[in-house]
């Protein structure tokens, strides 16, 4: 027969693991939640117009910087958002998205000359609110 | 009867010492939490509740109302308490009488000895539920601070500094946090707005119940460049019947001539350094703060400090 003591330690015991089960299962979906905070993928990587889209998880992360890298000396004609910066020499392209929102978000560009598929990718910047980490999401074709 | 008198051009107000003793109970309140609130010592406090009405400043018992969550009405002497029923009062018992008879009552059941053991046993049973229901961290609530300081600094140039105070209770939790600015330190706003400031030791305090997360923020400046300094602070709370915890982060400051949001030094601002300064401090409404400056600056190549003009120029 088990007396008393015995079996609050035993409840008590039942109730750490639990509790570390479910601290576990918690870092668990923090970790998938901080390295999900964005994804995106090419919608168009060739020729003289690319598009990238973007999907914002939620709860989002306040601020984006967006990097497009493109050939050297190809220019930017217009874009949608509007590139903050551009660097020609080095074909980089930036944008701060501030307040961001959950969901689709699309940059679009129109090149000055046509480029190959491959030839482009995109760097996304953000900071995770719950633990202050800088993630760096790289998108290629 | 009139509550407010003046004593030596001093608003005076007599408050109901009693009131002020049950309102502080009844909320888990020490002498000492409430003292440091109103800014007198715990005798002063002790003074107050064992007297029926004493008088005291205006001011001090504002704060101490602030300090119980009431209004100053609520811990006054009570107009109608003794004129409208003096006769009721007189035929039964002294005022203060009853208060006495009710600390009694606690530890003197009047239903006699016998009903002792189950009472015990009532009182064990229901610890026993609550343990069961409730996880420790609910009983025993984690506070923690953790403070946003840049490493540097410009002379006369305000920098923001962010103190997150976190809760694990699920219930909402008084506390008062005091942030020691070191010498020299020019305080240029405070969001939320600080409950009470010593410009003498450069002590900001603020008295505030938070939910879960709640973000002081401040803008300092310095009037003097090549030093290093120090920022201190605590946050006392009620646990086990007060607790003080120190405000854990950064510390230092070099007040030279690398601007705030230049975490590094390295004389740019790089893209973690903007975001920090858009995630962080630009979405404390209120403080202040030139992010636009800080975009021109992270949109250049680098910047530089100009000491005759004393502004930053942007390098291309």
């Amino acid at each position: 027969m088990i007396d008393k003591g015995q079996g609050m330690e035993r409840f008590r015991i039942a109730r750490a693991l639990f509790g570390f089960f479910a601290i576990l299962l918690l870092l668990i979906c923090e970790t998938a939640q901080a390295r999900d905070l964005v994804s995106g993928r090419y919608i168009s990587s060739q020729g003289k117009q690319i598009v990238l889209e973007l999907d914002i998880a939620k709860p989002p992360p306040s601020n984006l910087i967006v990097q497009q890298f493109l050939p050297a000396g190809v220019n930017i004609v217009s874009s949608s958002p509007g590139a903050i910066k551009f660097d020609a020499g080095k074909g980089k392209a930036k944008w701060l998205i501030k307040q961001v929102k959950p969901g689709k978000m699309l940059f679009s560009m129109d090149l000055s000359e046509e480029i190959t598929s491959g030839a482009v990718r995109a760097e996304v910047l953000c900071r995770d609110k719950k633990t202050g980490e800088m993630a760096e999401i790289v998108i290629r074709p | 009867m009139d509550n407010n008198k003046m004593t030596g051009g001093i608003p005076m107000v007599r408050i109901d010492g009693v009131e002020v003793r049950r309102l502080r109970e009844s909320q888990g309140l020490t002498q000492l939490f409430v003292a440091t609130i109103v800014g007198v010592t715990t005798d002063t406090i002790s003074r107050w509740e064992n007297k029926r009405y004493p008088t005291i400043k205006r001011e001090n018992g504002l704060r101490l109302a602030e300090a119980l969550q009431v209004a100053l009405e609520e811990i006054l002497e009570k107009e109608h308490e003794e004129e409208l029923f003096p006769v009721i009062e007189a035929s039964v018992e002294p005022v203060a009488e009853p208060y006495v008879e009710k600390s009694d009552s606690a530890t003197k059941p009047s239903s006699g000895k016998k009903n002792i053991p189950l009472l015990l046993i009532a009182i064990v049973l229901a610890f026993f539920v609550i343990w069961l229901l409730y996880p420790s961290s609910e009983k025993q609530p984690t506070i923690t601070a953790k403070r946003l300081l840049p490493g540097f600094a410009v002379a006369n140039q305000p920098f923001p500094v962010a103190i997150t105070v976190s809760s694990s209770g699920t219930i909402p939790q008084s506390l008062i946090l005091k942030e020691n600015m070191p010498e020299g330190a020019e305080l240029v706003n405070a969001v939320p707005a600080y409950s009470a400031f010593d410009a003498v030791f450069g002590e900001i305090k603020w008295l505030k119940k938070i939910d879960n997360t709640q973000v002081f923020a401040y803008m300092v400046k310095f009037n003097q460049s090549d030093k290093k300094v120090a920022f201190k602070g605590t946050v006392a709370f009620l646990k086990g019947g007060g607790s003080q915890i120190h405000v854990r982060g950064d510390v230092n400051v070099t007040v030279g001539n690398v601007h705030w949001a230049d975490a590094d030094g390295d004389g740019r601002i790089c893209d973690e350094e903007i975001l920090v300064v858009y995630d962080v401090f630009s979405e404390i409404e209120g403080l202040g703060l030139d992010v636009d400056q800080v975009e021109e600056i992270w949109l250049g190549s680098g910047y530089e400090w100009n000491v005759e003009k004393e502004q930053f120029e942007v390098l291309p």
